[in-house]
């Protein structure tokens, strides 16, 4: 029956003589690992059509949309974050498996005549592919990808002559935008693919017409040397870090690097049985079968490792990214460019950026495709094997030095960088905190998310504006003046707020001398007020009460005071008003009565409309009272260090503490800061801005995930 | 070509034996390498199906859509339009249009409301005031005012929704859409 089905097919279409055709080439001297490679490409070639249809039908391509899809397809989407990964790590797959490709074609002399078309196709191929790479990088529209894919274009740009157009075209119109996104879409997803698969049908038709190459015996040798130097080379990486003579950091890791290599040249070289000669099916198959799952299971395995591909902060023109990187396979260019001497040349040139970006890498490339025709001549093969394992070499060492130098290197350019990626990272996770939150992503975008972050966004001003008087201890030789103001918070360290914390509340009433000492160091018009300050009524009251506070018998009446303070600033760990320890603390703020003697009443200097409770359940929200504690006193203390009180403290200081009763030595900002910058760095301070639950959705977890200890730190701190 | 047939019969036993070994050993291992990106581009193809809507997304409260001056006792129903608070894939829109309702009074002063979309296949109906009916654009669908269907091109009547009446004049909709199609009220 389906012996009659199949003759029927057959009979209408020829399919079995198609299947033979495809199936039954012939391989001369037997099947061999060494095949594998050019069927593993098309395999990952594959892995990537079928990952590519798939994020293709999430993704939206524009300005404020790209990101937001990605984000989706990472966090919420089933198996989002592993599609994405296969596609991400699949496609650097391609690049390794491409130049191992190119490697056994050139070592094995299989470029050689009759097959100097093929091998030119296959250039084309390696060409497409690069570019997939990069119009990819550039669709998940984040820090990264955006600023490695804009220095791409700038290089393009460089280009003489016709540069500057090829660049508005490529980009969409002179600047990134919608247009870049939709223009990269089509490439990366529509055209290049289309070309890639012309030209691969017509690599493999050729290959089929000259049919597979066996490798000569030069290459034999010279794959044999080559392996044991990398053995050589890698037993005396991982001696020399093992009796400690280098301190590089990934020794071993380099080691095994050379390892790998010396085994794949071993493969080259490997002369083999002479074996009969057999078929693509199933011989060959079952050989590239093994090879592909091995590789599928190297990318499914970065994939699982590094919990897919990574997603930084949303793209912003307006934030600097000093981690710009193009992908590791075009870093030794990146690395290139950066040599003084290029840029040296391409002056001397008149060429600029486009001898060390366009030129030379054209000329290599030039020579490469020469291959096939200096192998016309005597020694030419030689020549081109040496060519090739030089330029290997030093883009390989190129690749090496930029790495060591981006994660490793003690320099201040190394130390930036790996900052700026801790940074991306930090932002990248906050962003998904902030769209996963009930507020969501806005139709504006995500970038706005962190825009109007005050977590994010509040550091940033803080170390431009505050810090220089408001040193952090950590930082006090950064400056040249001595600060001069007490230090309110790090920016480094954002989570963390010394500013009105329950510390500096104690500092002011007990030691507020020693507190405040740092104003001794304001110069000029502002020292008089400074040396109020220092002199004040506060200072006396905290000489002169500070003993009655502090005295053991005393103890839970100053804490319930200080708690008194801490609550008006509504601050996330600050109790409710009506608890009873802050009721308590509010007796002692009017009366001073503590349990041993009294203090002066803080209501005789200071004015406060107290926080309290209205409503009940979820109507539950907390109100200033109507009635002040006292009258019309300055320093104003009403909602002391929350987000009003600090913004308008900030805006102009005397709001708080102005005439006979108070004064303050800090400068008014309402004229350097804007309303949201004035309102990002008073919530940041007052600790009023969004956080997230400890128990985050366990399916959707970023990738650079808090340390488990740190979470169930967290949780702890929650169920309390 | 060389045909395996042209060795001695024990060596093309074996060949066969290792041939079918080969053979079977090849498609598996190749089958098993591709099923590997099919498998998770399926399920992530699959998401609509597999994973659940997450709950409180559009409308599954109450929405304020207009007021009741706009009624009058046994006048013709209204048509209201309906916004809330809606998350479309990625982006969540804190007002955006969800879809429409007709209210309607009757003497008593009692609210009935209706979902706009006709049951049958999904267009918007629309109120003739000369007939006093529900009529659908597309295939002429066509209901009285209280819902009921007076074709049997609906495969029911028209979708009723929880109505209310806050503050004296608000009129608050419990806003939901139903599958089209289907002769039960099934929520979507």
């Amino acid at each position: 029956m389906i012996k009659r089905l199949t003759d029927w097919l057959d009979h209408r279409t020829g399919y079995r003589d198609l299947m033979h055709e495809a199936l039954n080439e012939p391989i001369p001297g037997g099947a061999k690992w060494r095949y594998v490679w050019g069927s593993t490409l098309t395999f990952t070639f594959f892995v990537q059509v079928i990952t590519g249809f798939c994020l293709w039908m999430a993704y939206s391509p524009s300005a404020t949309s790209a990101w937001e899809s990605v984000y989706y397809i990472q966090y919420h989407m089933l198996f989002g974050w592993v599609v994405r990964g296969i596609h991400h790590f699949a496609a650097q797959a391609m690049m390794i498996l491409l130049m191992l490709h190119l490697m056994q074609v050139v070592i094995d002399g299989a470029y050689k005549a009759p097959r100097e078309v093929n091998f030119w196709l296959g250039l084309v191929l390696m060409q497409i592919v690069m570019f997939l790479g990069l119009t990819g990088y550039l669709l998940p529209w984040d820090q990264k990808g955006y600023y490695a894919t804009r220095v791409a274009t700038e290089i393009m740009g460089s280009a003489p002559l016709v540069g500057p157009y090829m660049q508005q075209l490529m980009q969409g119109g002179t600047s990134y935008g919608n247009h870049t996104l939709t223009r990269f879409f089509a490439l990366h997803a529509g055209i290049l693919p289309a070309m890639l698969v012309g030209f691969l049908a017509l690599h493999i038709y050729v290959f089929r017409r000259h049919a597979i190459h066996t490798h000569s015996e030069v290459s034999v040798t010279s794959s044999k040397v080559f392996s044991i130097a990398c053995v050589v080379i890698a037993a005396g990486i991982a001696i020399a870090k093992y009796f400690k003579l280098v301190s590089f950091p990934p020794a071993y890791a380099i080691a095994i690097i050379f390892v790998v290599l010396g085994f794949f040249a071993f493969l080259f070289g490997r002369k083999g049985k002479p074996e009969p000669e057999s078929r693509f099916w199933p011989d060959q198959v079952l050989k590239d079968g093994v090879a592909c799952l091995a590789v599928m299971a190297a990318i499914l395995g970065a994939t699982m490792y590094w919990h897919g591909a990574e997603l930084t902060a949303p793209a912003n023109p307006s934030e600097a990214y000093s981690a710009a990187r193009p992908e590791w396979y075009y870093l030794f260019l990146f690395k290139f460019l950066q040599f003084e001497f290029v840029s040296q040349w391409g002056e001397m040139t008149h060429l600029g950026e486009a001898l060390g970006a366009i030129v030379i890498p054209g000329i290599l490339f030039g020579i490469l495709a020469l291959m096939p025709i200096i192998a016309y001549f005597r020694l030419g093969h030689k020549f081109n094997v040496a060519y090739l394992w030089t330029m290997i070499g030093i883009a390989g060492a190129l690749t090496g030095i930029a790495y060591y130098e981006d994660w490793y290197g003690d320099t201040e350019e190394g130390r930036d960088f790996r900052a700026s990626v801790a940074e991306a990272h930090r932002d990248g996770h906050r962003t998904v905190e902030l769209a996963m939150s009930e507020t969501g992503i806005p139709p504006e975008g995500a970038a706005t998310l962190l825009a109007n972050d005050p977590l994010t966004q509040g550091p940033k001003i803080f170390e431009q504006y505050c810090l220089s008087c408001h040193q952090t201890e950590s930082r006090f030789d950064e400056f040249e003046e001595k600060p001069q103001a007490p230090g309110l918070a790090d920016p480094a360290n954002r989570e963390e707020i010394f500013f009105g914390s329950r510390a500096w509340t104690q500092a002011v009433l007990t030691d507020f001398g020693g507190h405040f000492s740092s104003l001794a160091n304001i110069t000029g018009e502002r020292a008089e007020a400074a040396q109020a300050i220092l002199e004040g009524s506060m200072k006396d009251w905290s000489d002169s009460n500070a003993e009655v506070l502090t005295d053991p018998e005393n103890k839970d009446d100053y804490k319930a005071l200080v708690e008194f303070l801490y609550t008006q600033s509504q601050r996330p760990d600050a109790l409710a008003p009506d608890d009873a320890v802050v009721q308590r603390g509010q007796e002692i703020f009017v009366s001073g009565e503590m349990t041993k003697g009294s203090i002066d009443a803080c209501v005789d200097c200071h004015s406060m409309h107290a926080l309290t409770t209205q409503g009940e359940g979820n109507l539950l929200k907390f109100v200033l009272q109507e009635e002040p504690l006292s009258e019309d006193l300055q320093p104003v203390l009403t909602g002391y260090a929350g987000t009003e009180w600090l913004k308008n403290f900030i805006a102009n200081p005397q709001a708080h503490y102005a005439g006979e009763y108070g004064n303050n030595a800090m400068p008014a900002f309402e004229s350097q800061l804007s309303e949201h910058d004035l309102e990002m760095v008073s919530r940041w301070l007052a600790k009023d801005y969004y956080i997230a639950p400890a128990t985050a959705s366990h399916d959707a977890k970023p990738a650079d995930d808090a340390p488990p200890a740190e979470d169930e730190a967290k949780e702890a701190a929650n169920a309390e | 070509m060389t045909d395996p047939s042209d060795h001695g019969s024990t060596a093309h036993q074996d060949d066969m034996r290792r041939g079918f070994l080969f053979k079977f050993s090849a498609a598996l291992v190749g089958g098993l390498s591709a099923i590997i990106p099919v498998a998770f581009g399926g399920g992530f193809f699959l998401t609509p199906l597999l994973k659940k809507k997450k709950g409180g997304e559009d409308g599954d409260s109450f929405l304020m859509v207009g007021s009741t001056d706009s009624l009058t006792p046994g006048g013709p129903p209204r048509a209201f339009r309906v916004s809330g608070t809606k998350t479309d894939a990625w982006t969540t829109y804190a007002e955006a249009a969800i879809g429409s309702v007709y209210v309607s009074m009757n003497e008593a002063g009692n609210l009935s409301a209706f979902n706009a979309t006709c049951p049958h296949l999904g267009c918007t109906v629309n109120y003739k005031a000369d007939a006093n009916s529900y009529i659908c654009p597309c295939h002429d669908s066509a209901f009285k005012p209280d819902g009921e269907r007076t074709n049997d091109i609906p495969p029911r009547p028209m979708d009723s929704l929880e109505v209310e009446i806050r503050n004296n004049t608000e009129v608050w909709v419990k806003f939901q859409n139903f599958r089209a199609g289907t002769s039960e009220k099934i929520p979507v």
